[in-house]
């Protein structure tokens, strides 16, 4: 399945991209956070939300093709 | 009360004489007159919130002048606190403005907090904001949160009625090297505005018991794009009782060193090692500075490729990791998420030329001559 992942602050520059569109087997948060950080082997040194529907995910969840997913780290500056 | 100067917010039902009143009674700490506290320190002051602290220790500097909206040339070089406390006298002196011309730390953080009945985080890096968090969660204080990143802001009400705390979202900081704020990334000034505002709208909103406060929530704008949204938080109590437990030694912690513990130290080049290097075309400069600033690249200019910082990520895989890479720019921390960046990326032989940032006290340093 497809899921469309919008990234957010220092994960633009990481990534390069403001979103992306992932191929998924595994249609779950845990094999989408695998795929990202397989993809761009940075981010396993950033600490960011995974936000499903507008809700940071804390434990694993199905998803679904018209989720809403967005990675989320925190911002520094003021 | 001067009837006059809060009439508009005395017309409003949901405000009102009680509500400008309490308003005038507020006490709120603003940590940070830069870009955020500067907006929202003008909104609290000229809507009469009574009694304000400022806590910043910086001085006013020219690259403020175009977001920091409180100073102008006249406050180059003043104490960022003091220089805003004189401007927010003249834009309305029924309040009690207190300027604190020195840094927020361990040691001072909770008696200041108890003074106050909101306190407000406008800082820019990591290191502070996770000291005011957990100052605010041992002083039972909400907390205003505000933050930054180029053209991204977000902000939300922590530990507000056991609401979830920064922790409770971040529970763990970004590594040093990824750690880079508004002065070394830059940042688009009008989001400062927006962001601050929005800050002191929650202000005003738990002082005045109105509204719904943004407790639960990251409030997330992106000034490309316009999309404002809101994203539900959880609370972590593990998270929460971790800070409590720190209580007792509070004042003895440093937030400023202790995540450093399992970094690898950054190595460094002296200029005549770097020549010699070059003369055998084992190496290559990289210079990532964003604009033409002092760096010590005279002499091997043309052995010298300029890439910006920000540009790095894209470029780096073009170069030959078989070769010596010198990184130089006028910023220690660029240097050092530079180096990180280089070793990461695979490549062995990674030196910041020595003193590039022109910095005398660099202590601990592994200097090749």
């Amino acid at each position: 399945m497809e899921v469309k992942v919008n990234y957010l602050g220092m994960l633009v520059d990481q990534t390069g991209k403001n979103e992306e569109t992932i191929f998924l087997i595994d249609a779950t948060v845990s094999s989408l956070n695998a795929a990202v950080q397989k993809k761009y082997p940075l981010l396993k040194e950033l600490p960011y939300n995974i936000v499903v529907n507008y809700e940071v995910v804390l434990k694993d969840l199905e998803l679904g093709a018209t989720d809403e997913i967005a990675l989320l780290p925190p911002f520094a500056g003021g | 009360m001067d009837d006059q100067r809060y009439n508009r917010h005395v017309l409003l039902p949901e405000i009102g004489l009680t509500g400008q009143q309490k308003l005038l009674a507020a006490k709120i700490l603003v940590i940070g007159a830069g870009g955020l506290g500067c907006p929202l320190l003008q909104y609290l002051v000229a809507g009469g919130v009574g009694h304000i602290g400022i806590v910043d220790h910086d001085k006013v500097e020219k690259s403020n002048l175009m977001r920091q909206v409180l100073f102008g040339t006249t406050s180059l070089g003043e104490n960022k606190a003091k220089a805003a406390k004189e401007r927010l006298y003249d834009l309305n002196s029924d309040v009690a403005i207190e300027a604190f011309p020195f840094q927020l730390t361990c040691k001072n953080a909770l008696t200041l907090f108890e003074n106050y009945d909101i306190i407000v985080d406008g800082t820019d890096n990591f290191n502070t904001r996770y000291m005011v968090n957990d100052a605010c969660v041992l002083t039972n204080k909400p907390l205003v949160s505000g933050s930054l990143y180029k053209f991204e802001g977000q902000l939300s009400v922590f530990n507000y009625k056991d609401g979830p705390t920064y922790r409770c979202a971040y529970p763990e900081a970004p590594k040093d090297h990824y750690r880079l704020s508004c002065s070394e990334l830059g940042v688009i000034g009008i989001l400062p505005g927006i962001i601050g505002n929005l800050m002191a709208n929650e202000v005003f909103k738990m002082i005045l018991g109105i509204g719904e406060v943004l407790s639960g929530k990251i409030l997330h704008y992106s000034t490309l794009t316009g999309k404002m949204q809101q994203i539900g938080i959880s609370k972590r109590p593990e998270e929460i009782t971790k800070v409590l437990a720190l209580k007792d030694m509070f004042s003895s912690l440093d937030y400023h060193t202790k995540h450093n513990l399992d970094q690898e130290s950054v190595g460094y080049i002296s200029l005549n090692l770097l020549k010699n290097i070059l003369e055998q075309d084992l190496g290559l400069v990289i210079d990532i500075s964003n604009q033409n600033k002092a760096v010590r690249t005279s002499g091997i200019a043309n052995q010298t490729m300029k890439i910006p910082f920000g540009h790095l990520r894209r470029e780096i895989n073009r170069l030959d990791k078989s070769k010596t890479i010198i990184i130089t720019s006028e910023s220690e921390v660029k240097n050092t998420a530079a180096y990180r960046t280089f070793k990461k990326m695979g490549f062995n032989n990674v030196y910041v030329l020595e003193d590039s940032t022109q910095k005398p006290n660099d202590f601990n340093k592994n200097t090749v001559t």
